[in-house]
């Protein structure tokens, strides 16, 4: 609890700096809001070792030149008859570290059955105007029976809506 | 966000720019003039211009449409980098 609120005050004290440093309003949804669509494939240790095709979106806000937060949703495609299909949603800040890489960490839900927290590392490259390809490595804390496990996913990466 | 941060976030931006020092230069001259450009399009505009009279300078050979192409850009980025926001951030929403 002592953890999450010190957690709180920093991120309240980066916005309060950013506020006043910028010049585009904190909550100038035209010029920080984005929607992206994404296509590729992806592959989980557990549950059943998953892997398949994906195709998903985000909806993401940009706090700070080196700060977001996004809403993804991610529909998997099995490759094979035995799996089910996956339904992924994920809640993540995202902390740029690099012009290509991004770090993130946020908390993920696969289906009804599995979600823990989520640490992920995106490294990214803009290929063409509103187009990028990526590749995630996410570490998944399981917050259910079975044991942490890793998700890996290779996309490209469309911008549908927002300034760029 | 501190000046630091900041050249070190342009700095990256500039790292396919193949004109020594033209970073440094274009802070530098934003620091001093950026005031009079407090949005993001007069900040690109203004931008431009100046990086394209700098790169003619520095450049005089450069074929006129890649140098088109890459102050746009580039311009762009300085701009809304400045004013608080990150232009790429949409390449993290994955």
């Amino acid at each position: 609890m002592r953890r999450c609120t010190l957690l709180a005050i920093a991120f309240a004290l980066l916005l309060a700096t950013s506020a006043r440093a910028q010049t585009v309003a904190v909550m100038d949804v035209s010029q920080r809001a984005h929607v992206t669509a994404n296509a590729g494939t992806m592959v989980l240790t557990a549950p059943e070792k998953w892997s398949g095709a994906s195709l998903g979106g985000t909806v993401l806000y940009n706090l700070h030149p080196k700060l977001s937060a996004f809403v993804g949703y991610d529909h998997g495609f099995p490759i094979n008859d035995v799996d089910k299909s996956l339904n992924l949603w994920r809640a993540v800040g995202s902390l740029r570290v690099h012009p290509d890489a991004f770090v993130g960490f946020g908390y993920a839900w696969f289906d009804k059955h599995t979600d823990g927290a989520l640490a992920q590392l995106v490294v990214t490259k803009q290929v063409l105007p509103r187009t990028g390809v990526g590749a995630i490595y996410a570490h998944i804390f399981s917050n259910g029976t079975i044991d942490d496990f890793e998700y890996l996913r290779v996309y490209v990466n469309y911008h549908l809506i927002g300034k760029e | 966000m501190g000046a630091f941060d900041l050249l070190t976030f342009l700095s990256h931006i500039f790292g396919g720019l193949d004109i020594p020092g033209i970073e440094e230069k274009a802070i530098a001259w934003l620091k001093e003039e950026g005031a009079e450009y407090p949005d993001i399009q007069s900040r690109t505009d203004a931008l431009e211009a100046w990086l394209r009279k700098t790169i003619s300078e520095a450049e005089p050979e450069l074929d006129p449409a890649t140098m088109a192409n890459t102050i746009k850009g580039i311009a762009a980025d300085i701009a809304h980098g400045t004013v608080g926001v990150d232009p790429k951030a949409w390449l993290g929403g994955a």
